[in-house]
């Protein structure tokens, strides 16, 4: 099943800034919920969203449970060498996706 | 809708939709059903096979002697040709199918037959959106005939 949608350039000039997009499906269940019966929905969110190029960190997110399902997460960052961009979701009840995409950068 | 409003759903790498869409091209290419057939397997390519198919749905359908929806029709070659048992409605699967199946009449103009058939139906559903119902007592033609467009406050 999808676990998730990113959005890298295929390819961009040095020193340029760039924009990436990421859409993880998650249903986010913020842990206040509750069931027809009254039953509370247990948490299950993702905690941690790491963007690293080349092995290095560029970018983290930490998530609390007020972010809603499927987080769109979009950010910046400047191409600085041709490589791996690697996306990190890590989160409740073990869950854990790692999804790249590669740049070219002249 | 709003030109900024329907960019946005027409952006594919921020509209959550995708996600359905996606899971729907794995159904679409997975086996099911007694038969062990993908959609595929009669289908083909959705891109080409299924164009054009949301844009005509809801369609009479000889057999049911009804209209059917793009649903039911999934549901319908589920249990007829695959022998798998129909997936329920609002279940990840029947949206994810029915999201890709949709996607590729994306851009199409809604080309429902209206014939002999489909004509009692029709009217039907007319009636039903013109006629004053419920505790406001309010027809759907007020708000989406007379008053599109507006907001509600």
């Amino acid at each position: 099943m999808a676990r998730a949608i990113i959005n890298v350039p295929a390819q961009a000039k040095r020193g340029e800034i760039i924009e990436i997009k990421t859409l993880a499906a998650h249903p986010m269940e913020t842990g206040f919920r509750r069931t027809q019966l009254g039953e509370l929905i247990p948490r299950d969110i993702i905690r941690r969203f790491v963007c690293t190029y080349n092995g290095a960190e560029v970018f983290r997110v930490d998530l609390h449970p007020a972010v809603a399902a499927n987080p769109l997460i979009a950010f910046a960052t400047v191409a600085t060498e041709s490589g791996t961009i690697a996306f990190q979701w890590a989160g409740d009840n073990g869950y854990a996706v790692t999804e790249t995409a590669s740049i070219r950068v002249e | 809708m709003g030109r900024e409003t329907r960019s946005m759903q027409d952006d594919d790498a921020t509209n959550p939709g995708m996600l359905w869409v996606l899971d729907g091209e794995a159904l679409w290419n997975r086996k099911a059903g007694a038969a062990d057939r993908a959609c595929a397997a009669c289908h083909g390519d959705a891109r080409t096979s299924m164009k054009g198919v949301a844009a005509r749905h809801p369609a009479f359908d000889a057999a049911a002697r009804r209209p059917v929806n793009l649903e039911q029709r999934i549901n319908l070659c589920r249990s007829e040709r695959q022998k798998a048992p129909p997936l329920a409605f609002e279940s990840r699967e029947l949206l994810a199918l029915t999201a890709y199946v949709a996607r590729q009449s994306r851009g199409l103009p809604i080309n429902i037959a209206i014939d002999a058939r489909s004509k009692p139906f029709l009217d039907a559903g007319s009636e039903a959106f013109h006629r004053r119902q419920g505790q406001l007592n309010l027809a759907c033609s007020q708000c989406h005939d007379d008053n599109w467009g507006k907001r509600l406050a």
